[in-house]
């Protein structure tokens, strides 16, 4: 059996971290937009990097402090400096939102 | 000592300059420019490979070309030379380091000393209250010490100042964010010292061991629109008592036009040190 391949337009996640849901999706790119005052033309996506944005460090805790409001959940300093792109926040957020259900 | 070298994106507009300062840069560099769809955030990313590759290239008395160096990361992502290991070029203890605002590009560097840069914009607005922020990313001492403060700008003021001796301190470690969280950590503005560092109670669990107190800080207001906060190690007082105040940081501050022309600044108005 041959090993997986990552080919362009393909992302293979690590296998600890499943796809992050549509819908958390789209409400961090509302966060996200609405921090970095993104221009309405701007498109913001799941593979949107923060830097690609232009987000600084006072950005991106500003971003997380948003995201933990909206979620009611907590952000500890490691898994916040993991966060590239807008997907990574979403899939951390719905593993916290799980961990703190379940 | 540390030196800056700083320049104004806005003020660089002049493409066949623009196109010069592009050639200095790697492949991969060239490759990451490329990378970003926003005209400015392109032109960022050129202007502070530039910044970076002339900078270094002066404390080699300009014997390494701009283009030659190379970078390599240490284990925390921090950037750092990659001396080559031919003969011709000995290793050099020189620090650098870099920070951006859309207005302003520095880079820091050292001999010999870690170091750590931050430039913040004065008139920068945060989404989130103040008082928030701080409740949530900084110390109980120093949300105490914003709250005394009853004029809403000077206080968001005060916050951007603590901002950035925090990330230039964390920049200077050079283990990120979560090596050294905010909050485990406090700055202190007016000690006979000068501004000095003192670990929380939060910094004794365990992993926070690396969180040193010896290091000096600087920290200027840079042509009246932006604060600028240094640190560096302070190597140089190991047999120094209590009682001896480490001597300050010597700051020279240049504004450049990577090729074109370079001002010393430091001294004149555009450099004012609050502490």
């Amino acid at each position: 059996m041959s090993a997986p391949v990552a080919t362009a337009g393909s992302a293979v996640f690590p296998a600890h971290r499943l796809q992050a849901k549509q819908d958390t999706v789209d409400k961090v790119c509302g966060i996200v937009k609405k921090q970095l005052a993104v221009a309405e033309d701007t498109v913001v996506s799941g593979e949107t990097k923060f830097a690609d944005l232009g987000a600084d460090s006072l950005d991106t805790v500003e971003i997380v402090m948003g995201l933990e409001e909206a979620f009611s959940i907590t952000v500890d300093e490691s898994s916040a400096q993991e966060i590239r792109t807008v997907e990574d926040a979403a899939s951390l957020i719905d593993k916290l939102v799980t961990d703190k259900d379940s | 000592e540390v030196h800056v070298w700083y320049l104004c994106p806005d003020e660089l507009n002049n493409q066949s300059q623009l196109n010069m300062y592009e050639e200095l840069l790697s492949p991969s560099e060239r490759e990451y420019a490329d990378s970003m769809k926003a005209t400015m955030l392109r032109k960022d990313v050129v202007l502070s490979r530039a910044l970076l590759r002339t900078t270094l290239s002066r404390y080699t008395g300009c014997k390494i070309d701009p283009r030659s160096f190379e970078f390599k990361k240490n284990k925390f992502g921090k950037p750092e030379v990659l001396w080559p290991l031919d003969d011709s070029t000995a290793e050099q203890p020189l620090h650098f380091n870099i920070s951006h605002t859309t207005s302003l590009i520095a880079c820091g560097i050292a001999i010999n000393a870690h170091i750590g840069i931050d430039v913040e914009e004065k008139k920068r607005n945060t989404t989130k209250n103040i008082l928030s922020l701080a409740r949530r990313y900084f110390t109980p001492s120093e949300v105490d010490s914003l709250a005394e403060i009853s004029d809403s700008d000077a206080q968001r003021k005060e916050f951007l100042k603590l901002w950035t001796l925090k990330e230039a301190y964390v920049k200077a470690l050079g283990m990120g964010f979560s090596g050294a969280p905010f909050s485990t950590f406090s700055i202190m503005l007016e000690t006979s010292k000068g501004i000095r560092i003192s670990k929380t109670s939060n910094a004794s669990r365990p992993g926070y061991d690396h969180l040193s107190e010896n290091w000096l800080f600087t920290l200027a207001e840079l042509n009246s629109s932006h604060y600028m906060s240094v640190c560096i190690e302070d190597s140089s007082r190991s047999q120094a008592g209590p009682e001896d105040s480490p001597a300050p940081v010597g700051l020279k501050v240049w504004k450049t036009v990577p090729f074109v022309e370079d001002t010393l600044v430091s001294g004149t108005e555009a450099v004012k040190l609050i502490a």
